[in-house]
């Protein structure tokens, strides 16, 4: 297909008629059943999607009806409440937090981004404290579902954090994040069915073809994951765009593997099919494998796992994706100088230390390394490859987002490969 | 008066399915959103614009997804088959000869749903791999001579959690059906000559067929749209139902237009068959009665 049957109308170019069609959807609204797929509130100053790279990083914008709070205020009185993926923040966090600033915390939480963006554009839903992943910060700031955030309540953002993510390429500057953990997408296996060297394989991504591991190979059951290593298999690293040649080139990689492989397209393959066994080769996000050690069912030997992320096991021949999520205040928060104090709070090192040893997923520590971590004895010597490092963000390729023209070429692709056949 | 007592009834249709239904459309139709991927509801029929059911159609008759709906089709007449094969016996027992047992029974029957249906599938996951309880014991009575890989896209396995899984939404209306039938009725079937297998297929069977119909429609629509099913047991394209496209495209945002689509498509799929089978089924009892 050469192009988008939506872009067949003409008339969804034109400003006056989706006008229309919001005026409708407001009044629609205005009987409240329908305000959950309503309209985008304040969207109307032509918003547009700002999408940073790391050759070219980018500000934000700011909005004159988007202000960050003054300096100098009291913290409000609580409940403060987080917006979350669902298990996503160590409980003893909040509990310490409690302790320090005698607000309790309400963690409402959320299954994807899809989910939350919906709950948040209905205006309708209060929250203080947002966690997204910092690829789909675009279309919150450009949603106008964040305010800008002081960094006089943020000192621990410049004292403890990786200054490549105080000054991110997405959102330079930080106004309206602060980076919460880190994680590449790699190649997870156990020693004891994967006997093939896969760090040195000339592309590593390509055991996930080899027809000895047919029957206990899985990815993610997640389209952009997915969908790369089909792309990294034929060395496609550009995992941003949605050139049709790379999106059919994955496409057909992908297809190769129900047959081949007896594929599995899992979302818990990394942490717990792998290490239970279930699967001895697997997709993984680095978090997700130092999370695979607590899943280790008992008795039996956790040295067994191992994580690779091809770019920095080739020198960056080969691709491989690596991100953050975020915190941000919401524009609607109710307690903005709470929330400002809570991300404040996370980012201290020991907290944030804490959070890790219960989350799996890391912190950008300026004190965490691969070598400290192990020496710490956070995370087994087995996998220290699982520990990202402030020198891997120039590796690789960073994940950001894109546009919705992009995304749908993207999700059409990843339906046609889940149909098989 | 009498007519007014149908309102609350009206007003949850109206609230519950119809408005529903229109977002479903609505979204279906819409436009894509600039910022945020998806479609944006079109609540205006006249915005509406077909293209996505026309993208759904061409894949559905010339491409693969012909394929998935076919295949959840054959999972469910076989599931919805070995359901009945099942139920039937289990609800016959608990309505004609249980005794003092038959509320403990019901209850045993209704149990499972104490459990979340998402923790009863991963429990099968743990029986079902490859050292299993289910593998152990097959291997010890000699059914395999080798444990068998039930998780890596097996079409058994995804219908065995089917069956498994609604097999006592079919239970409970037969057995409401076997339980109403007058046992005078089967009596004097019997009194008359016939065996005990006449008296079954020439009275019980055709007195319950009602319940059966109601057994069978309730747990072939949840099937349909079934989709944590296949993806815990088997996570394989392989074995994917169309509930499981739905669920992909509206989850991962861009394709919440087509997912709203093919949701569409799978009604008026399921609408057309099920429109035959009870036309079917009424013709049928018609004919049994006359």
């Amino acid at each position: 297909m050469a192009f988008h049957p939506r872009e067949r109308s003409p008339w969804r170019r034109t400003m006056s008629r989706r006008e229309a069609l919001r005026l409708i959807a407001g009044t629609a609204a205005a009987g409240g059943l329908l305000a959950g797929c309503g309209s985008t509130p304040g969207s109307s100053s032509a918003p547009r999607l700002v999408i940073g790279t790391r050759e070219n990083p980018v500000e934000q914008p700011l909005f004159d009806d988007r202000q960050s709070i003054d300096s100098g205020l009291e913290p409000e009185e609580g409940p403060l409440r987080v917006y979350n993926w669902a298990d996503y923040i160590n409980p003893a966090v909040l509990k310490g937090f409690t302790q320090r600033f005698g607000s309790e915390v309400e963690v409402t939480t959320f299954y994807n981004s899809q989910e939350a963006a919906q709950k948040l554009r209905t205006g309708k839903i209060s929250f203080d404290v947002f966690f997204p992943t910092q690829d789909d910060l675009p279309k919150y700031v450009a949603g106008k579902l964040l305010q800008p955030l002081n960094h006089d309540y943020l000192p621990n953002l410049q004292k403890n954090v990786w200054p490549t993510l105080v000054d991110p390429f997405y959102d330079r500057h930080s106004r309206y994040t602060a980076p919460y953990v880190t994680y590449s997408t790699g190649i997870g296996w156990r020693t004891d069915v994967v006997s093939v060297d896969v760090a040195g394989m000339e592309n590593p991504w390509d055991v996930f073809w080899d027809p000895e591991y047919r029957g206990v190979t899985g990815l993610y059951d997640e389209y952009r994951d997915a969908l790369s290593v089909g792309m990294y298999r034929s060395g496609i690293t550009s995992v941003n765009d949605a050139k049709p040649s790379d999106l059919e080139k994955a496409r057909d990689n992908l297809l190769e593997l129900p047959d081949l492989m007896d594929i599995r397209y899992t979302i818990d393959g990394a942490y717990s099919r792998l290490p239970e066994g279930n699967l001895g080769l697997a997709q993984a996000w680095s978090g997700d494998t130092l999370l695979a050690i607590q899943y280790v069912p008992e008795g039996r030997d956790p040295s067994v796992l191992r994580y690779l992320w091809p770019p920095k096991a080739t020198q960056d021949r080969v691709g491989g994706m690596i991100s953050n999520d975020c915190m941000a205040v919401l524009a609607n928060a109710e307690r903005p100088v709470l929330a400002h104090a809570f991300i404040n709070y996370v980012l201290d090192t020991k907290v944030a230390l804490e959070n890790m040893s219960w989350l799996g997923y890391q912190p950008p520590q300026k004190s965490l390394d691969p070598t400290s971590m192990v020496d710490r004895g956070l995370v087994p010597e087995t996998l220290a490859t699982a520990v990202v490092a402030q020198e891997d963000f120039e590796m690789g390729q960073i994940t950001t987002q894109l546009t919705p023209e992009e995304d749908s070429s993207w999700q059409e692709t990843w339906s046609r490969v889940q149909q098989g056949g | 008066m009498w007519p007014s007592l149908a309102l609350p009834g009206v007003l949850w249709l109206v609230l519950l399915f119809l408005t529903p239904l229109y977002a479903v459309f609505a979204v279906a139709m819409g436009a894509p959103d600039p910022i945020f991927g998806g479609a944006l509801p079109a609540w205006n029929p006249l915005a509406w614009d077909p293209g996505e059911f026309g993208t759904i159609l061409g894949e559905l008759f010339t491409g693969q997804l012909g394929f998935v709906f076919l295949r959840t089709l054959i999972y469910v007449a076989i599931a919805t088959f070995l359901s009945l094969l099942i139920g039937y016996p289990v609800a016959y027992y608990v309505a004609r000869h249980a005794g003092r047992f038959r509320v403990l029974l019901l209850m045993l029957i209704i149990a499972p749903f104490w459990i979340n249906y998402l923790m009863r599938m991963l429990a099968w996951v743990n029986l079902l791999s490859t050292d299993g309880y289910v593998n152990q014991i097959l291997l010890f009575v000699g059914l395999l001579d080798e444990p068998r890989e039930w998780l890596v896209g097996k079409h058994e396995t995804v219908i065995l959690g089917l069956v498994y899984g609604y097999v006592p939404f079919l239970i409970l209306p037969l057995f409401a059906a076997l339980d109403r039938i007058d046992s005078r009725v089967i009596e004097a079937a019997r009194d008359l000559g016939a065996s005990p297998a006449r008296a079954f297929f020439a009275v019980t069977l055709p007195l319950s067929s009602q319940g059966i119909l109601a057994g069978c429609v309730i747990v072939m629509l949840p099937m349909f749209g079934d989709y944590y099913t296949a993806t815990l047991l088997s996570g394989s394209p392989r074995t994917n139902m169309v509930g499981k496209l739905i669920e992909q495209d509206i989850l991962s945002g861009a394709g919440s237009g087509r997912g709203a689509a093919l949701t569409v498509v799978l009604m008026v799929f399921v609408g057309i068959l099920m429109t035959y089978y009870l036309y079917s089924v009424a013709r049928a009892s018609r004919e049994a009665r006359s």
